[in-house]
């Protein structure tokens, strides 16, 4: 199969996929709760596999992943504000293009604080990295409660009674499209000369530097992928809930993210995908024992460490070219860069 | 200029407890080279042991900081071989992410145990009361916070210095695998130092209750990362570098408080973490050592 | 002009002097033995001329072009890469992807070129290529086949050839070798010997290697620099060295 072909049958299979989600809503059988669910997980999967790509690829303890995706939050609920108060309305066509901006302007901001951070941070070893990223993440919560200032006519982040009355939703078709266009960045880059420099990071700093790979640039290149992405999902989050509460971002937003990433595979964005929808259907049945939700989390997290610690899916990663290559009965003859996941 | 020295005497409160609790971290860390992400939470339980030996147990407060320490120190060696024990050889993230899930653990179940709500911290009476000395009033709390605080400092500098286990613990924290070619038990010197690691960390938990009233179980989470900073601050491994860390960041944190702003305190002392990180990574009495090409 | 020259090369680690006074020349297409007893400063010096360590004294030159100062990955560009005492490859990653990393600065295409694929465009033509490359580096060593397992799983010999080739692949005009026959039985050492001629029979390079396996040094090594205690004590064709009786004592202890 040529290259062209295989990326064509993935594009069809999330065709399909996608008229399968929208006809089971059609039916009812996918009713507004559960697409709601949905959504959320979609958001999830975003912000674990921008994480993903921090901790599972370039290999750098990252814990304030949240303090990213709140400033990716706010960044869009602000731009999506001043749309409002310059009149536009929800149900204006132009929204969701102001949407889209919002987004980009959410992922630009957590990026450059994702490279702000990144150029002193990063020179750590794993576990102080990891401290730094979560002192970090708290002192972006603690900086929303109090940078609670006038601007353009509006309370700047709301303080602790959080920020509303912007423009933005989000529906599953948005979510939907939106999860596979960054998956498909973040697989795209991981599968080229760029993510191999960023695996190289991983698997020995030194010896990447010894061949020649400029370390720092792609520690910090990868790293402000990742917060760009996780600016996103907090726009998106944003949008969903129509309202921001800043009590959301903290060090625990962090870690559920990063339980995501964990139990997946680190290094595997299927992993990531798998995770995010069993914990988030979890989530749903944990709903009524709320407060043995956690419990059960962090009892997973450690036995997944003690017996698994390469989580469900290691690094593996699925295809749907593979697969109809196996079911075909063809041994992969053509072992190209971006066939070798098949396993 | 008596509320500034009355902030120094809070501040050196504050730092007590916060030096105890660095302690901990820095015993195991330069053990096992593992940020003992639970260690705010044995902090937690302390402070809970210490309450229901209170009220249930009906026994002297004296007692009752003993008895949590005790419980908290069997605790502490439990973790240890229940979930760090088995990742010894592993890679050192995987480590570190067992003991955040440790710490939620332990977060969690004890929110299911006893509930959400902040429990009042049972202190008798007598401990309540001030001495004024001029013009500057004391409370016997503070008095007690620092005196403690300090016995237990030489205690384990004594046991860290003469003793047998405490050899043994140098031992092994220079070179694991020298130490037990000469017959130093390494399993169980780990478990000791997380045994006193605790007791102290219960200790601090108690002291800090008593301080705060207050008694929940998320109340580790904030002391024990800045017990960390404090930890870091004065070089992770080092005895005398956690006890300074500790009096420093008490004394920045209250000083901030009241000259600068209550509500960036936090974010000052996570602030200070960050600083010391980018440009003393090994703390202020740590030496630099690079990787072995 | 020699390929690679060092003036006054020294480095100290809190007063100690490691490397001091370290001068060399090598020329193209030279094979050059460092030897030493151990702790002698030897990888020390690797770590200098790699950029690895910033010396406190001193100059290299490659090329007639001073490399102080520049980061490791600078002084790969510039033509110098290197092996490791300790192995270190990219465990987890293919055999090839091992190899294809350090083709990774002859690239040029950018992010925006790895998610916007289009036909015709510099990451198909550039991936292609050094797919080729990497195959035919690898089928040199033989290693073709094993060009899709995980660089662990290699047995320990295996693993010291794909670390070579993995720093050919770089294209370096001088390649420093740090004890690449550590570990290795006699057998693999031949033909490690073998694999060292052929690479310098058929590449444009040369070889600087550090080596404690006498046998191994004085076969291939056309030349010999010797050093104890951070200084040079001896230099010259391996007969010479082998009769030089600051040499014998070093090894022997005077």
């Amino acid at each position: 199969m040529k290259k062209w072909q295989e990326y064509s049958v993935t594009f069809g299979g999330i065709v399909l996929l996608f008229i399968l989600f929208e006809v089971l809503m059609a039916q009812g059988i996918i009713n507004n709760y559960v697409s709601g669910v949905l959504v959320l997980i979609g958001i999830n999967i975003i912000a674990a596999a921008s994480l993903n790509l921090a901790t599972g690829y370039l290999g750098q303890l990252a814990l304030g992943h949240a303090g990213f995706m709140a400033i990716g939050a706010y960044s869009a609920a602000f731009v999506m504000k001043v749309a409002k108060i310059n009149g536009f309305q929800n149900s204006d066509g132009i929204v969701v293009g102001l949407m889209i901006v919002a987004l980009i302007f959410a992922g630009v901001m957590a990026a450059i604080f994702g490279i702000l951070i990144g150029i002193p941070a990063l020179r750590l070893r794993g576990d102080y990295l990891g401290i730094v990223t979560l002192g970090f993440g708290e002192i972006i919560r603690i900086a929303i409660f109090n940078l609670d200032f006038k601007v353009m006519g509006f309370q700047f982040t709301g303080g602790a009674r959080g920020f509303r009355g912007y423009l933005g939703y989000m529906s599953f078709e948005m979510i939907f499209w939106l999860v596979i266009i960054v998956l498909a960045i973040l697989y795209l880059i991981i599968r080229s000369r760029h993510g191999r420099a960023i695996l190289s990071i991983r698997e020995d700093e030194i010896a990447a530097e010894a061949v020649g790979v400029p370390t720092t640039f792609y520690k910090i290149f990868g790293f402000a992928t990742s917060a760009f992405f996780a600016g996103i999902a907090g726009g998106c989050l944003a949008f969903y809930q129509k309202m921001i509460d800043p009590k959301k971002f903290t060090f625990m937003y962090s870690v559920e993210i990063f339980i995501i990433v964990v139990l997946g595979g680190m290094g595997s964005l299927t992993g990531t995908i798998v995770a995010a929808i069993i914990l988030g259907i979890l989530n749903e049945f944990l709903h009524v024992i709320d407060q043995w939700r956690l419990v059960i989390y962090s009892a997973l997290l450690i036995i997944m460490m003690i017996f698994r610690p390469e989580g469900l899916l290691g690094s593996k990663e699925f295809s749907l070219v593979g697969l109809i290559k196996k079911v075909m009965g063809k041994k992969s003859s053509s072992k190209s860069s971006d066939a070798q996941e098949v396993k | 200029m008596n509320q500034f020295i009355e902030q120094i005497i809070y501040g050196i409160q504050l730092g007590s407890i916060y030096a105890l609790i660095a302690l901990g971290y820095t015993m195991v860390y330069g053990i096992v080279k593992l940020i003992n992400f639970a260690h705010g939470d044995i902090l937690m339980m302390g402070a809970y042991f210490g309450l229901l030996s209170v009220t249930l147990l009906d026994i002297p407060f004296g007692l009752a900081i003993v008895l949590s320490m005790a419980v908290c120190a069997v605790i502490g060696m439990l973790i240890d071989i229940i979930a760090y024990k088995p990742l010894r050889n592993a890679p050192r993230i995987s480590a570190l992410i067992t003991a955040i899930g440790v710490s939620l653990f332990l977060e969690n179940i004890y929110r299911v145990m006893f509930g959400a709500e902040t429990r009042k911290m049972v202190i008798p009476t007598s401990l309540t009361q001030t001495i004024a000395i001029g013009n500057i009033k004391i409370s016997y709390v503070t008095l007690l916070t620092v005196f403690l605080t300090i016995i237990c400092m030489v205690a384990l500098q004594l046991v860290v210095k003469k003793t047998k286990v405490g050899k043994a613990m140098r031992a092994v924290s220079e070179d694991q695998q020298a130490a037990r070619l000469m017959g130093v038990n390494v399993n169980l010197t780990i478990s000791m130092t997380f045994a006193l690691g605790s007791a102290l960390a219960a200790l601090g938990g108690v002291l800090y209750s008593v301080t705060y009233y207050q008694v929940e179980p998320y109340m580790g989470m904030m002391p024990g990362l800045k017990a960390f900073v404090a930890a870091v601050l004065g070089g992770i491994g080092i005895i005398p570098g956690a006890m300074f860390g500790g009096y420093a960041l008490g004394l920045i944190e209250n000083l901030a408080k009241a000259y600068v702003s209550s509500s960036w305190s936090n974010a000052i002392a996570f602030g200070i973490l960050i600083l010391i990180l980018l440009f003393k990574p090994a703390g202020l009495f740590g030496k630099n050592v690079r990787e072995k090409v | 002009m020699a390929l690679l020259e060092t003036k006054n090369l020294g480095i100290s680690f809190g007063g100690l002097k490691a490397v001091d006074e370290f001068e060399i020349s090598i020329d193209n297409h030279e094979l050059v033995g460092l030897i030493g007893p151990n702790g002698a400063g030897k990888t020390t010096i690797f770590n200098l001329l790699t950029g690895v360590y910033q010396p406190t004294q001193g100059d290299v030159l490659l090329g007639g072009e001073s490399i102080i100062g520049l980061t490791p990955n600078q002084i790969v560009k510039k033509g110098l890469t290197r092996t490791f005492q300790n192995i270190r490859l990219f465990k987890t990653l293919t055999v090839l992807d091992n190899v294809k990393i350090a083709f990774h600065h002859k690239m040029t295409y950018g992010v925006s070129n790895s998610i916007l694929r289009f036909p015709g465009t510099k990451y198909w033509k550039e991936e292609k290529q050094i797919e080729e490359k990497a195959l035919e580096l690898l089928a040199l060593f033989n290693m073709e086949h094993q060009a899709y397992q995980l660089a662990q799983n290699l047995p320990y010999g295996e693993q010291r050839k794909l670390e070579i080739a993995r720093a050919l692949a770089a294209e370096p005009k001088l390649l420093l070798l740090d004890e690449p026959a550590a570990g290795m039985n006699p057998q693999e050492t031949h033909e490690l010997m073998e694999n060292i001629h052929f690479i310098r029979n058929n590449f444009d390079v040369s070889i600087l290697l550090i080596e404690h396996d006498m046998k191994l040094v004085m076969g291939i090594c056309e030349r010999l620099i010797v050093i104890d205690y951070g200084m040079i004590i001896a230099q010259g064709l391996p007969e010479e060295i082998r009769a030089n009786k600051k040499v014998i004592g070093a090894y022997l202890g005077n």
